[in-house]
């Protein structure tokens, strides 16, 4: 059985990040996310990357994991690069990109050492007072929930439809990914409707 | 059931009365009668017989047309909630059924919901999964289970909230033999009366009904051996 985790999802250990609590997590992330949104010093920003690096090492979880993570956000950053470089400069592009890995490495950090139901539990805190204009938390923190249990969900029926595809034939088509791809995600939000009912959610 | 159960005021069992249920214009049951007392009773046909809507109607997830289907003197229409509580259902693909993304989580899931005290939630958690050789798991991304897992992982998510009754929809369609075997026994050996839609024949000898779909009417309904000999003659 393979232990590779999905996108952003915990991984057990027992290091002094995984120990720590969680409202003080996700308090640093915070307040870290914020400095980092307004800093424009590469410098500093390449100084939180290295940061976060060295805390996944001290987490005892290996790099390729956030790598990984951030490998597919390459893409993006591509593109971002280009467009300011375009419209602005080099620099603003590269500053953009810096600070969005460092943003996306620190939250990393905090899902892949804190349990999603820790987080929502936390959330779930956060959001009583939206009880008042008639918001649920418990069920916010329920779809956040079912949304992180369905991405590889969906991945994995995208996999499915793709072999089935080149099987026959079809090498690349985006629309004959993405209509089985729906339907099969429409079913399946049927299935969970279902299960959830069952399991005494009405 | 025990007699100091809190519902033993009322009818034990499943009971089952003159059901007929259609989606839209296809019927999929008719006429089906019959009241279920014993421990292990297995629904059998074949695809599209309507074990599947069988099996829903027990819990309440599908309200029947025509009839009335009732469990412990609930009916599943007007106390479909209270029904629920009562019957746990295991369906056939474990991850329609798993909803949070690590196995313990999962788990711990129903219990929540019932606002059980925090630390009765950890015990029965580490209790269930103990029991269903899962204890090494809890923290496991539940996608990453392999396929008998999964469904041991779903089982023991119904059964952490112990339910009255077990209604199982086909839940070995997607294991192999090893898997297929480990789940029998797991149902086998549970306490509460379970009532199982299937198509693995092998694994009835130990029932002690088996209840014959064709087309949506009973065909049959008796012992094992009776009633597969009558499902092998309609399969041939």
């Amino acid at each position: 059985m393979s232990t590779a985790p999905a996108l952003g999802m915990y991984l057990p250990g027992d290091s002094m990040l995984h120990r720590t609590g969680t409202r003080r997590k996700m308090g640093l992330l915070l307040a870290g996310g914020i400095a980092v949104s307004f800093t424009r010093d590469p410098w500093v920003l390449l100084v939180v990357i290295a940061t976060q690096l060295a805390l996944v090492a001290f987490a005892r979880i290996p790099l390729r994991v956030p790598l990984r993570q951030l490998r597919t956000l390459a893409p993006l950053l591509m593109i971002l690069l280009i467009a300011h470089a375009w419209l602005d400069s080099w620099e603003a592009g590269l500053l953009v990109d810096l600070r969005i890995v460092a943003l996306v490495l620190a939250a990393t950090v905090v899902t892949l050492t804190t349990r999603t139901s820790e987080m929502l539990g936390e959330l779930e805190i956060l959001l009583r007072p939206a009880r008042y204009v008639g918001v649920d938390p418990a069920r916010v923190a329920l779809a956040i929930s079912m949304a992180i249990r369905f991405v590889p969900r969906i991945a994995q029926k995208a996999q499915q439809v793709r072999e089935a595809q080149r099987s026959r034939g079809v090498e690349k088509s985006l629309a004959a990914l993405l209509v089985p791809l729906l339907i099969k995600t429409l079913q399946m939000a049927d299935q969970t409707a279902e299960a959830l009912e069952a399991r005494g959610l009405d | 059931m025990s007699a100091a159960s809190p519902r033993s005021q009322v009818i034990p069992g499943i009971r089952i009365s003159q059901v007929t249920h259609a989606y839209g214009a296809r019927t999929v049951l008719k006429d089906v009668d019959l009241r279920i007392t014993e421990h292990k009773t297995a629904v059998i046909g074949g695809n599209g017989s309507g074990k599947s809507t069988f099996a829903r109607l027990i819990n309440g997830l599908v309200i029947p047309t025509q009839g009335r289907v009732s469990v412990d003197g609930m009916d599943t229409k007007i106390q479909g909630k209270q029904v629920r509580r009562q019957v746990g259902f295991v369906f056939q693909d474990p991850d329609a059924q798993i909803v949070f993304p690590t196995v313990a989580e999962d788990v711990a899931f129903g219990l929540k919901a019932r606002r059980e005290p925090a630390g009765t939630i950890v015990e029965r958690v580490a209790e269930v999964l103990d029991k269903f050789g899962l204890g090494d798991y809890a923290d496991h991304p539940a996608h990453l289970l392999s396929g008998g897992q999964k469904q041991m992982l779903a089982l023991a998510s119904v059964l952490v909230l112990n339910p009255a009754y077990l209604v199982l929809d086909e839940p070995m369609t997607l294991l192999d033999l090893k898997n297929k075997r480990l789940i029998t026994e797991v149902v086998l050996a549970l306490e509460q009366p379970v009532v199982l839609a299937t198509h693995e024949l092998d694994l009835l000898s130990d029932f002690q009904r088996v209840v014959v779909l064709d087309g949506g009417r009973v065909v049959a309904d008796g012992a094992p051996a009776d009633s597969v000999r009558t499902y092998r003659r309609l399969m041939d």
